[in-house]
């Protein structure tokens, strides 16, 4: 009996010892930070940018900060997901994810298309992603003036037919095969897919306010969004950016689509 | 036996029943709690265990299913259950579902400049709204709703509900300014609370809500914002969202009363802190 007690005592030592962790929320995602290689994200030096809705008579500055050369490939993802099982198929909350979360994963996809972007992830898990390369999801702005860029130029919003090349992508229904990333076209910044592969997620893409329910206009309700009078677009012409500002503000954390992935990015301070 | 069970009364906890099959589960999960990461293992399987357990209501713990020939998983299952799952529920251990935006592993700082996590909001049917203190649009309309609906709930049915208003500017919103401006609209801290949390935080709680904003570039800083009243379950599943400032309180009332009376438990400690009359008992 004494024995017992004596055990009793020690139980209650043990069950305080781990719950003192638990009380302090302890991270077990282990933050596998790493360096990137000057291959793998592109260096965007700061500069004027023109978004498609503004709200003041100033360009706000972009950058300087590094980007993602590639989207992230199927490969990267699900060696994520094996390193932090919460975010895997299984695992993920519905509160993080839909149900058709990484529902085109599997050991054939891995097999056959694991240079290609992954896509069927939501905002959630693109950020865990990102955080745990130790970088972020880029921010609209960051993504918007990568992405006005042609091939030769850092701004070819300008030009006809580059504005033309991105529209017929935008028209044309998403094909069942994505390519490799590494086979997208690249632009000035030798960034490469910014258009004619997928759909990118960006960290605040909340922040555009055209709301979901008056199709094609882009007026903000006055009575949902507080100071939404003032915000309106800048260039009428710029119909790709519209599609991806519609996309955006339709667009739920927790939403997925099967052309739809992300490519992260990180500060230049930050090493 | 009669050991057992006098503990589990102890502790409050009178029903439980483990099946054969589970018994594997448990004791592998056990032995894992030891063996690897115990802080890792020792969580998920407190929370496995609970959501095996915790719902079941019929019968006191089986004896016969803990192994005979195994002294110690006898003894260390009786310390276990009497000595951990009361613990459990101390650290705020309820079971959450997979819906629940207590999920997230966000920190914050209210008012009082305590620190707390996002998931120490449960326990409490919580009324949400994103706001900025020096908004001078909107956020007074917010504020004057959540008022409405306060009033129209009864005193005794007020101590299961909280409102919590989230800054939209944690740089500028500090817990000083924060608590300067309850103290201004004569918020009461045993009912009300409001969080200042880092910008990536913000951005995340706001996601889950559905709630959209955006930094102005005015003079004033202004924030453009959804105008978005949240009702959460005690567990942190949403249950009600009042979109825009045309709606009445009248449906947004009687979803929180319907959630006060839900038997979902769940601990709360944070009005406590904050609240004299509590505090004080």
């Amino acid at each position: 009996m004494k024995n017992r007690r004596l055990i009793t005592t020690g139980l209650l030592g043990f069950s305080l010892l781990i719950c003192q962790p638990i009380l302090g929320q302890a991270d077990q995602v282990a933050s596998q930070s790493r360096k990137p290689t000057q291959s793998e994200m592109a260096y965007i030096p700061g500069g004027q940018y023109t978004p498609l809705f503004k709200d003041s008579t100033a360009s706000p500055i972009v950058g300087p900060f590094l980007l993602d050369r590639y989207a992230v490939t199927n490969r990267q993802y699900h060696t994520f997901t094996q390193h932090n099982p919460k975010w895997s198929k299984d695992n993920i909350k519905s509160v993080f994810s839909d149900e058709k979360y990484l529902q085109h994963m599997n050991p054939l996809t891995l097999d056959t298309r694991a240079e290609a972007p992954v896509t069927n992830v939501s905002w959630f898990s693109a950020r865990a992603y990102c955080k745990s390369m130790g970088k972020r999801l880029p921010s609209l702005d960051e993504w918007e003036y990568v992405a006005q860029a042609s091939g030769t130029n850092r701004n070819g919003r300008n030009d006809p037919a580059h504005r033309q090349k991105i529209l017929e992508w935008y028209s044309r229904p998403t094909g069942s095969l994505l390519p490799n990333v590494k086979d997208t076209p690249t632009n000035y910044w030798g960034v490469y897919g910014m258009h004619g592969v997928i759909w990118e997620l960006v960290n605040d893409f909340n922040t555009a306010l055209v709301t979901g329910e008056s199709r094609g206009d882009t007026q903000l309700e006055l009575s949902l969004f507080c100071g939404a009078g003032a915000v309106s677009s800048v260039d009428p012409g710029d119909y790709t950016a519209f599609m991806r500002y519609a996309l955006r503000s339709s667009y739920r954390a927790a939403y997925t689509m099967r052309s739809l992935g992300f490519r992260c990015a990180r500060d230049t301070n930050q090493h | 036996m009669s050991r057992l069970t006098s503990y589990t009364s102890i502790s409050g906890i009178e029903h439980i029943e483990i099946k054969d099959n589970e018994k594997i589960k448990f004791i592998f999960l056990l032995k894992n709690a030891i063996s690897e990461s115990i802080t890792h293992y020792a969580k998920n399987m407190l929370r496995e265990f609970y959501r095996h357990h915790k719902r079941r209501t019929t019968q006191t713990i089986k004896r016969e299913i803990l192994n005979p020939h195994s002294q110690w998983i006898k003894m260390f299952a009786t310390g276990f259950l009497t000595l951990i799952l009361p613990l459990s529920s101390t650290c705020s251990f309820a079971e959450l579902p997979d819906d629940s935006v207590y999920h997230a592993e966000s920190e914050w700082r209210d008012q009082n400049n305590n620190e707390i996590t996002i998931s120490a909001l449960q326990g409490k049917v919580q009324v949400i709204a994103f706001v900025y203190t020096y908004c001078q649009h909107s956020c007074p309309v917010i504020l004057s709703k959540l008022r409405n609906i306060e009033k129209k709930i009864s005193s005794s049915d007020i101590t299961a509900v909280q409102f919590t208003l989230v800054s939209l500017d944690p740089e500028r919103d500090s817990p000083e300014l924060l608590k300067r401006y309850m103290q201004e609209h004569d918020l009461d801290e045993c009912r009300w609370v409001m969080l200042n949390g880092n910008p990536d935080d913000v951005i995340e709680f706001s996601a889950l809500l559905g709630v959209r904003y955006r930094p102005m570039n005015n003079d004033k800083k202004d924030i453009a914002h959804s105008n978005m009243i949240t009702v959460l379950d005690k567990q942190g599943k949403i249950n009600y969202q009042m979109k825009g400032l045309n709606e009445g309180p009248e449906e947004a009332v009687s979803n929180i009363l319907e959630l006060v009376l839900s038997d979902i438990e769940g601990e709360n400690t944070l009005s406590s802190a904050n609240c004299p009359q509590t505090a004080n008992n």
